[in-house]
């Protein structure tokens, strides 16, 4: 299991921010929805997940609301803010940019 | 934008705590569900996948902390935490508490009372606009700065617009405001035109003095202060335009000036101020007030706009070198000719004003903040050593709180905060003190019965002076036993408990214990030799015996209202009447007059032409009346006094000091030789010039300026020998054989009598002499104060760490007793510790005292800054007060109880 101290610094709040992108989501839907997409090879622990959400909010990000979830309870859901839009892109391109000269690097012949 | 949301979601945090904390514990139960569901759905019962739910998720509270964390509330709450924490545990040991916050308050209140002294006597800007920009002129000759200027050069000066956007003169002056015979004496002062202007100041009501209230024949004009506005005015508009008398002449106030603003001699608060011209027709017997060899007024200005101070410096010197040439006349004394030619002028910043205080008090001042600042670093190396033998009692709270999960820094932080909250509390008592202090200590600085006129109360840059060294001391007394209290694992700390091995001996402690040795010796040193220093001029021979003198000054023409020839013949029949009214009261054994008074930070000096040839130097001269050797009990060693009959008219006459004759007349007979002095300066009336003297006496040498310049030639002039129209001041001098006080009052009977309406005053001649080392006594004072208080400190400080060490040692000692050690080797081996660390403590002194001692040099008088007799008596001092400091302890230990002491644990 990928621990997220075994993820790249900064990279666990690029996969929140695109995680919420889309739709409003819950903490426990965004971990979920995580491992989902990285076909469970990435796992968000929550006690690092829960602190990174209220660091985004408390950067101005991301905003939050509590509202009905599908279950029919309340809960705390987590959504763009403007800036967090253009922070997300300013964070995809950087990761692009790495991953890409991280792959030139470790794939040279 | 972004940083307004930011702030707001912050203060949400801050404000709506108990909603956030709910939120926080809704979203994580709701997370708990989640997974609760998940497991049961993956087929777990209820209650087990509960449990593996909650093994999933982890320790709960730590993650929820990281969440207040990252919201940045955390902080704000736990120091709330820890400061209700810190109150409780200083609550539960109070004695702890008040010794602490005491020592603390006291290191902290003695800053504060001598940096508010320092702030408003040498720190503080001038209540103008822009202050930086003003520059004091000073004329260098031969490397020594002069601040003091003639009339004529300020005008010169400031007509160099190119130069100085404004420039202004001034000089305080006391006047005589009110009719006759019922004038009050109001401090004030006399500037030139540009003086205002240059400090550009708005005046609170009417105007302020201009350079067309400054030419000759001005209308006189006067501008007063807020407070002289507030107590003879009550504030009253109309006082503008109102005439008053000064000096009984008719005089129209014009102006008030700001409130705050008490003139720019710093120290000499100014109610009135009138123009320099203006003196002319004040005082007509003054005809060359404003001549140029009067050098009395200080010049601040502003310089050009665009010119640095360099540019300033540089054109100004241009500008002087023509200038200076102008003031050179035949009748410039040879001396004055040669320092105009050869001047240059510096400006230095003007900002805080001028005043003759700083010179004097500065460098007593800045040695007692570092004596002061040595105080509270002994005072928190006690408090140091204090917190760490108390963290050493909190070992296990604190091992246990490190066991079940509280971070390092957490404790840390914790344990700063109680530091902190001692500083805090011991500030504010320091305040308090301070406010107490600097008012004490003005009084006491001051040399009169008034304290100095200084406002050295709180302010804001005193506060913040205050706030900056609580800090530095908590920083300093804090942080050392916070880290290492917890820099042992929990596991160590728990397992030896309470119970101390050998090899904790307080190390930390034991070097704070030699410091504060070392900086007791350093200060004790530098006490005793304030001490040696007033003893060695207290016991100098001034050469005159000023023990049962009295002496009453009088401005006799002011008192009389004297003027003119007929004047003068008042002012002359005056003093030779009060001579002889005097001399037949009872309780007076004789009784003189002159014009100065030796140690007196007044004197008359000129060069002197013997054998034709001019000394170097200026001597002092004194215009005394016959019967002052007498009066002064000053030996006559050859030839004769003064007679009534030296008036004058016939050969004019002087008598001279033996120095004077050794260092003039070598060899020669000095009897009957003649001197020459050119006592009245240069007067263009030539007739009182290059007066011959024939020396008719010798006496015994006297100290005329001050006991540490020692003995000096001396000539003495008859006073009635003096032109009359130059006489007017003059001191009685009256040697009283009964009680001081009772002939004070006679004598002062008979002087009022002739002077109806003149207050009369008699003071000491001892005063007098005592005021002129009143300096040293202050430094020796307060120097031997702080230095008994270091004493003790350290003494605490010892006492503390050995009482300390003994506790944890307690079942070490009683293991070696029980094997066979007596109790005098247990007390010698207490007592040798304690001996060591006074030991390389004295090394470390001797060598900051060596290294502080430039600094004493030139406040010492008779003895070098190393004497070795001051340094050996600290020393024994110091051992003396470590002996007793380490004895207890020692004793305790030596009676420890083997048995006792070995079941305890």
């Amino acid at each position: 299991m990928a621990k997220p101290t075994d993820l790249v610094q900064g990279t666990l709040d690029l996969l929140i921010l695109k995680t919420i992108a889309l739709e409003p989501k819950h903490g426990w839907a965004i971990a979920k929805r995580i491992q989902q997409v990285s076909r469970e090879a990435l796992q968000i622990q929550q006690g690092s997940l829960y602190p990174a959400l209220h660091r985004l909010e408390q950067q101005g990000w991301i905003k939050s609301e509590w509202r009905r979830g599908e279950s029919g309870r309340m809960a705390k859901f987590y959504s763009l803010t403007r800036a967090g839009r253009s922070q997300f892109e300013r964070e995809l391109a950087n990761w692009k940019r790495l991953s890409s000269a991280i792959n030139l690097v470790v794939q040279e012949a | 934008m972004r940083q307004f949301d930011k702030l707001r979601l912050r203060l949400r945090s801050l404000l709506h705590r108990r909603a956030i904390e709910r939120e926080l514990d809704d979203e994580i139960h709701f997370h708990l569900d989640q997974l609760v569901e998940e497991e049961i759905a993956a087929g777990l019962s209820p209650s087990e996948a509960r449990n593996s739910a909650l093994r999933k998720m982890g320790t709960l509270s730590q993650w929820q902390e990281r969440c207040r964390d990252v919201r940045g509330v955390s902080v704000i709450d736990d120091l709330i935490r820890d400061l209700h924490y810190a109150g409780r545990s200083l609550r539960h040991n109070p004695g702890f508490g008040s010794v602490a916050v005491l020592s603390i308050a006291l290191g902290i209140g003695a800053n504060t009372a001598i940096f508010s002294i320092i702030e408003a006597l040498l720190l503080r800007s001038l209540p103008v606009p822009n202050p930086r920009e003003l520059v004091q002129l000073n004329m260098v000759v031969n490397g020594t700065p002069n601040d003091s200027f003639s009339y004529p050069e300020i005008t010169a000066l400031a007509q160099r617009t190119d130069v100085f956007r404004n420039l202004g003169g001034f000089s305080g002056n006391s006047y005589a405001v009110g009719p006759a015979g019922a004038t009050e004496r109001t401090p004030g002062a006399r500037v030139s035109g540009g003086f205002f202007p240059a400090l550009e100041l708005r005046p609170q009501e009417g105007r302020l003095l201009g350079p067309e209230d400054d030419e000759p024949g001005a209308p006189l004009v006067a501008v007063i202060s807020d407070g002289y506005w507030e107590r003879s005015f009550h504030r009253d508009p109309l006082a503008i335009g109102k005439t008053i008398l000064v000096e009984g002449l008719p005089t129209e106030i014009v102006g008030v000036t700001p409130a705050g603003f008490t003139g720019a001699n710093v120290g000499d608060p100014t109610d009135l101020t009138m123009t320099f011209q203006a003196m002319l027709r004040l005082y007509p017997d003054r005809p060359t007030e404003l001549a140029a060899n009067n050098h009395h007024n200080r010049i601040l200005a502003r310089p050009a706009a665009g010119l640095t101070l360099e540019q300033a410096t540089a054109r100004l010197n241009v500008v002087w070198s023509a200038i200076a040439e102008t003031f050179v006349t035949p009748q410039t004394p040879p001396k004055r000719r040669e320092a105009l030619l050869k001047s240059s002028l510096t400006l230095t910043s003007g900002a805080t004003g001028w005043t003759p205080l700083r010179g004097q008090y500065a460098k007593p001042l800045y040695l007692l903040l570092a004596i002061t600042g040595l105080v509270l670093l002994i005072a928190c190396a006690n408090v140091a050593s204090l917190l760490l033998a108390r963290c050493t009692a909190r070992r296990r709270e604190i091992a246990v709180r490190l066991a079940i999960g509280a971070g390092r820094e957490r404790i840390v932080r914790q344990l700063l905060v109680e530091s902190f909250l001692l500083v805090a509390i011991g500030a504010v008592l320091g305040v308090g003190f301070a406010q107490f202090g600097s008012h004490l200590l003005l009084r006491l600085v001051s040399p009169g019965p008034k304290p100095l006129p200084i406002d050295a109360g709180l302010n804001m840059t005193v506060l913040l002076f205050t706030a900056a060294v609580a800090v530095l001391t908590g920083l300093l007394f804090g942080v050392a036993p916070a880290f290492r209290a917890t820099a042992t694992g929990p596991g160590d700390a728990l397992k030896s408990g309470g119970r101390s091995i050998a090899g904790t001996r307080g190390g930390v402690a034991q070097v704070l214990v030699t410091l504060q040795v070392a900086l007791s010796l350093l200060l004790l040193v530098g006490a005793g030799l304030f001490i040696r220093t007033l003893w060695n001029l207290k016991s100098i021979d001034p050469g005159f015996r000023h023990e049962g003198v009295l002496m009453f000054d009088l401005d006799v023409r002011r008192a009389l209202h004297a003027t003119g020839p007929a004047g003068d013949a008042q002012v002359s029949a005056f003093f030779r009447d009060s001579l002889s009214a005097i001399r037949q009261q009872t309780g007076v054994a004789s009784v003189s007059l002159s014009n100065y008074t030796p140690i007196s930070g007044g004197y008359w000096s000129l060069p002197v032409i013997v054998n034709g040839k001019s000394t170097e130097a200026d001597l002092p001269f004194y215009g005394i009346a016959p019967g002052y050797f007498a009066t002064l009990q000053i030996p006559l060693t050859a030839g004769r006094d003064f007679t009534m009959r030296d008036d004058g008219s016939g050969q004019r006459v002087a008598i001279v000091n033996e120095e004077f004759v050794r260092r003039f007349m070598s060899g020669e007979h000095a009897l009957g030789q003649r001197i020459s002095a050119d006592w009245l300066g240069p007067d263009p009336n030539a007739a009182h010039r290059g007066q011959n003297m024939e020396i008719v006496g010798i006496v015994g040498n006297i100290i005329p300026y001050s006991l540490r310049q020692g003995i000096r030639p001396c000539v003495f002039v008859p006073f009635f020998q003096l032109p009359t129209n130059r006489m007017s001041f003059g001191t009685f001098e009256v040697r009283a054989t009964g009680s001081l006080s009772a002939v004070g009052s006679v004598v002062s009977g008979v002087l009022s009598h002739a002077l109806p309406g003149t207050v009369i005053q008699a003071r000491g001649f001892s005063d007098q002499v005592d005021a002129s080392i009143h300096g040293e006594m202050l430094m020796a004072q307060l120097a031997g104060f702080f230095s008994a208080l270091a004493l003790v400190l350290a003494a605490v400080g010892l006492y503390g760490l050995l009482a300390y060490l003994v506790t944890q040692r307690t079942g070490e000692i009683g293991i070696r007793m029980a094997l066979g050690a007596q109790r005098q080797q247990v007390l010698w081996a207490v007592l040798d510790g304690a001996l060591r660390r006074v030991f390389f403590g004295v090394l470390l002194g001797l060598a900051s005292t060596w290294w502080a001692s430039r600094f004493l040099r030139t406040l010492l008088f008779g003895l070098n800054p190393m004497d070795p007799l001051t340094i050996a008596a600290a020393v024994v001092l110091l051992g003396a007060a470590a002996l007793v400091a380490g004895f207890l302890p020692a004793h305790r230990a030596s009676r420890v109880d083997p048995i006792v002491a070995l079941r305890c644990d």
